[in-house]
């Protein structure tokens, strides 16, 4: 039975044959054999793709089936593509398209060629099957274009293999080199916290630099004035650019990601039972946090305000120093708890918390201070009721909590009330009074999912930085020379990461004259005045983005919801990256490329 | 690169009407960072392209050639008066649509394939997969670069890059084509399938903008120029139009005998007494251009390079009167001999005698080809003549001379 085959030649007259139609050596080995071709990044895609659908699907309760499953179409897809993806192999390694001629086999079809005389027939030439066909509509393809060039220029400069070799060396070579103390916490740490934080760093800086480069450098190396010579819109070159250093982003991304986690799990075999426990109860879990409702004061607070002004008079520029204490007070009476009285919580864990997490465990976690110096190793007795109020079985203990950290301790399950409230009780049984933040003083975790989704989540919001990154790059790009664009968004970055300063102005009321001893500007001033404006909406962009942590969150089993990954997405990339892609574009397309630069 | 078998005298149909692109008091300053103005680049420059012409742009370096061509693709923008592509703005996207640009550097992606290179760029005119497969494919062939597919263009010769370049603009078989010194780099057989490729793109209608110092090249080729010096048109109009002595009239014939030659010579200077010449047909462009720049230095300063200034003193050294000396035996033997009769026993078209011409007749007589009647326009281009050994003639000539080896 005939068959068609391709039929490739190099600059030495070697050839190669490569038969059309479906593989079933590509079809079973996949992603292997994808990589035997040195098709990289083809072997690697398939390889993430195979690897975290089936892992994703098998953490969401559909099983090993169901991995097998997809395991089995992605195989037939590369069957059916294992001619494009094998003419792409052989035309990275050098070798060219010659013709397409009929035959039995590949000896048959080398005889056949060399039956002409080496020469191919004009129709055998024009046989070659057409490329897949373009899926994108057609007013995206140049975008995509741009998109794709940008990718390749990564992988010419080879800055792909140095990225993910530091990517895997810091995620590898980090825990092996740091000890962690053998609990679960030290583990999670050095796991989580330094790995991701290094991810996030190298490829934070990569992004800006391949943001800036990828634009400026084209700018100056005249090849960005060809390209706008052709019908693409300028707005279309630079989300191309952005698209394809995101693409690059989420690649390493999900192969760092996915290395720290396989590594997670495997490191874990190495901790005691106990501590494998608390890794798996409170670390390696998605847990929700459920506060109190912050009280609404501020009525109260207005009418004590009242009365005091009643009874004594105050001057009209002392009253908003007299509320501000009334309001102080008012605050500390809530958050007081004197010897030997007690605090209550109220938290609502949803309507079916009770029946959801009925065999769930929960976990308390407390901060508290002191008003007077407690000292190293100082701890304090409390008694604890879990429980609704009315109820005969609620849960009684005591323990002996540090100041000024957060602890937690665990709360046995089902205690949660049939509306599902869940009522807490502390009592202090030691002898000085306690303060209870109404921030972060008092929560309970419960468990809301898994841990591999969370992490995945806790990724994406990484990967929303790395987008507002690569707006910044090149944002600074779209005007400036490739090492003056490069500066400038380093030095928004630094301004971002010193919000310190930032809130230190706005506090203080402005950058000139600032009394020594009151600590707060003494004359009021225009600049003083401007700057407290931009550095209050610069404080202000910047705690909306880093208000999403996810390495926090991870490193703590907190829960990251789908609503946080989407919250973080519009504010981070569309609000924030949006602004500098708005006004990055704008620069770009009023630039005149071939003005002296 | 495959030649397009399309003589010289292939019919072509004339220019339409339909103005392609209108510049009106188009004009180009640069400024410095503070905005003062620093170089006016092109200064209050009018001109027209009709469909189907091939249109010559010339000017010495820095006279605006490229700074005009930038405004024609909205890569630069006017400081004042306008310019229209096919009556639309430059920055226009869907008219960049009906562009192909060939730059005067490779502005190539140094690490793509020709085939990717084309790839990319069909994809920017968003031709669809099949498409762009073809067009790459016989671009390919066209260009000569068949052989070369593997390589990347950042490892191809300076000839090479600008076949690459070619083909990329004309991915979009576009119906204006902008060249910029298209054969720059190119050996003299990729010089003439250029020249043959801009004829064969103007029979099928196209529009042509060809940017070159190479005056033989322009000639050649195009319909009507516009000469640049100091960022104004200091000329245009048709070829014929710009190296036609409108108040003089030249009969070509075979060579006459002298008896023939001194009735007709009689005849005429009974008519119009003595301003009748004979000369050798040897007014040609370069002269005619140079001509220009001459006029327009005296009367035009220009921010770009200027022609003719000497060489500097540390360069020159010693060697200076010898490189003068030299240079003018270059220049009397490439110069035009352009000769008034003297008298009816003058002989026909010799040049003027500075040197003793029985010698040089005698040492060059081999090697210089016999007078030649002018080509035909209308039949097919001659081989290309065998290029004089000017060193070679030189050296002859110095010893004839008696002066030191140049």
């Amino acid at each position: 039975m005939t068959r068609r085959f391709e039929i490739y030649q190099d600059a030495e007259n070697h050839r190669l044959v490569v038969p059309c139609g479906f593989s079933p050596t590509a079809a079973v080995l996949d992603w292997i054999w994808a990589l035997w071709l040195r098709l990289w990044m083809e072997g690697l895609a398939l390889f993430i793709v195979n690897g975290i659908t089936t892992y994703l699907l098998y953490i969401g309760g559909a099983g090993w089936a169901a991995g097998l499953i997809v395991q089995a179409v992605q195989g037939i897809g590369v069957g059916f593509a294992a001619r494009k993806l094998r003419s792409m192999s052989a035309e990275r390694r050098g070798y060219s398209y010659l013709c397409t001629v009929d035959a039995v086999d590949t000896a048959n079809a080398l005889s056949k060629l060399a039956a002409v005389g080496g020469v191919p027939l004009p129709e055998w030439r024009a046989r070659r099957l057409s490329s897949l066909p373009d899926l994108a509509p057609r007013g995206l393809q140049p975008l995509l274009a741009v998109a794709r060039l940008t990718l390749k220029a990564a992988f010419h400069f080879k800055l792909v293999l140095v990225l993910l070799g530091l990517l895997l060396a810091a995620v590898v070579a980090l825990p092996g080199m740091i000890k962690h103390d053998g609990s679960a916490q030290g583990f999670t740490q050095i796991l989580i916290t330094y790995t991701l934080s290094a991810i996030t760093a190298l490829l934070g800086f990569a992004t800006l630099w391949l943001a800036c480069g990828s634009l400026a450098r084209e700018v100056e190396d005249f090849t960005m004035q060809l390209v706008c010579t052709k019908p693409v819109a300028r707005w279309q070159i630079w989300l191309g650019k952005w698209l394809g250093i995101m693409v690059l982003n989420i690649a390493l991304l999900a192969v760092s990601g996915f290395t720290v986690y396989m590594l997670l799990l495997a490191k874990s075999r190495g901790l005691g039972p106990e501590q494998q426990q608390v890794l798996r109860e409170e670390v390696l879990v998605a847990r929700k946090s459920a506060k109190e409702a912050p009280p609404q004061i501020e009525s109260q607070v207005e009418k004590l305000f009242q009365d005091r002004i009643r009874q004594q008079a105050v001057a009209s520029m002392d009253r908003d120093f007299v509320r501000k204490q009334v309001r102080e007070q008012l605050k500390a009476s809530l958050q007081y708890v004197r010897p030997g009285q007690g605090r209550r919580w109220v938290l609502d864990l949803g309507a079916d918390a009770a029946t959801r997490l009925k065999d769930q465990p929960l976990f308390a976690r407390v901060k508290f201070y002191t008003p007077d110096y407690a000292g190293m190793g100082a701890a304090f007795d409390f008694g604890w009721e879990v429980g609704p109020p009315e109820g005969h079985q609620r849960q009684r203990f005591m323990n002996n909590l540090a100041p000024e950290s957060f602890i937690s301790f665990p709360l046995e399950p089902g205690h949660i009330g049939a509306d599902g409230k869940l009522t807490i009780d502390a009592f202090n049984l030691s002898e000085k009074p306690v303060l209870f933040p109404l921030e972060d003083g008092f929560e309970v975790l419960y468990r809301e999912g898994g841990f591999g989704l969370n992490f995945a989540r806790g990724l994406g919001i990484i990967g929303c930085w790395l987008g507002l990154l690569a707006a910044v790059g090149l944002f600074a790009a779209s005007k400036l020379q490739f090492n003056v664009a490069a500066f400038v968004s380093l030095a928004i970055l630094v301004v971002g990461l010193s919000s310190g300063t930032l809130k230190q102005v706005v506090e203080q009321g402005g950058v000139i004259g600032v009394g020594t001893e009151e600590g707060v500007v003494t004359k009021d001033s225009l600049i003083n005045r401007g700057s407290v404006v931009v550095y209050g909406g610069m404080r202000w962009v910047i705690d909306q983005i880093a208000g999403f942590n996810p390495v926090d969150s991870l490193s703590t089993g907190r829960s990251i919801t789908w609503t946080q990954l989407g919250t973080a997405f519009a504010v981070v990339v569309v609000l924030t990256g949006g602004a500098f892609a708005g006004a990055g574009i704008f620069i770009f397309t009023r630039r005149e490329l071939a003005a002296p630069q | 690169m495959a030649a397009l078998p399309i003589p010289p005298s292939a019919a072509r149909p004339a220019p339409s009407d339909e103005v392609v692109i209108r510049a009106v008091g188009l004009t180009k300053t640069f400024k410095d960072f503070w905005g003062r103005p620093k170089a006016r680049a092109v200064d209050n420059v009018d001109f027209e392209v009709r469909r189907g012409e091939v249109f010559g742009l010339l000017g010495p370096n820095g006279s605006g050639k490229s700074t005009t061509i930038k405004m024609l693709l909205g890569l630069l923008y006017p400081t004042q008066g306008q310019v229209t592509v096919f009556g639309e703005s430059p920055r226009d996207v869907k008219t960049k649509a009906r562009i192909g640009y060939l730059p005067e550097e490779s502005y190539l992606y140094r690490y793509l394939s020709p085939a990717e290179t084309l790839d990319f760029f069909g994809n920017l005119f968003a031709l669809d997969a099949g498409d762009r497969q073809k067009r790459t494919e016989q671009l390919i062939e066209m260009v000569g670069l068949g052989n070369a597919r593997t390589r990347t263009v950042g490892e191809f010769s300076k000839g090479m890059q600008r076949r690459i370049g070619l083909a990329q603009a004309l991915i979009n078989d576009p119906d204006l084509v902008i060249l910029d010194e298209p054969t720059a780099g190119l050996d003299p057989i990729g010089c003439r399938e250029i020249k043959d490729l801009i004829r064969a793109l103007a029979k099928r209608g196209k529009t042509v903008i060809l940017s070159s110092h190479l005056l033989a090249d322009v000639e050649d080729v195009c319909d009507r120029v516009v000469i640049y010096y100091g960022g104004k048109i200091q000329a245009k109009g048709t070829l014929k139009e710009l190296l036609a002595a409108p108040d003089e009239i030249r009969i070509t014939s075979p060579v006459l005998s002298r008896e023939t030659t001194e009735k007709v010579l009689a005849l005429l200077r009974a008519e119009v007494g003595d301003t009748v010449r004979l000369e050798n047909p040897t007014q040609n462009l370069e002269n005619y251009f140079l001509g220009v720049v001459e006029r327009a230095r005296a009367q035009a300063q220009t921010s770009g390079a200027t022609s003719g200034n000497s060489v500097a003193a540390f360069i020159r050294g010693g060697a200076e009167a010898g490189a003068a000396r030299s240079d003018n035996v270059l220049d009397r033997l490439t110069k035009p001999t352009a000769t008034p009769v003297a008298a009816p026993s003058a002989p026909a078209a010799v040049p003027e005698a500075r040197v003793d011409s029985v010698k040089l007749a005698a040492l060059t007589k081999a090697e210089t080809p016999a007078p030649a009647p002018e080509p035909d326009p209308s039949a097919p281009s001659p081989a290309p003549a065998k290029p004089v050994d000017l060193g070679k003639a030189n050296e002859k000539l110095s010893g004839l001379l008696g002066g030191k080896k140049p």
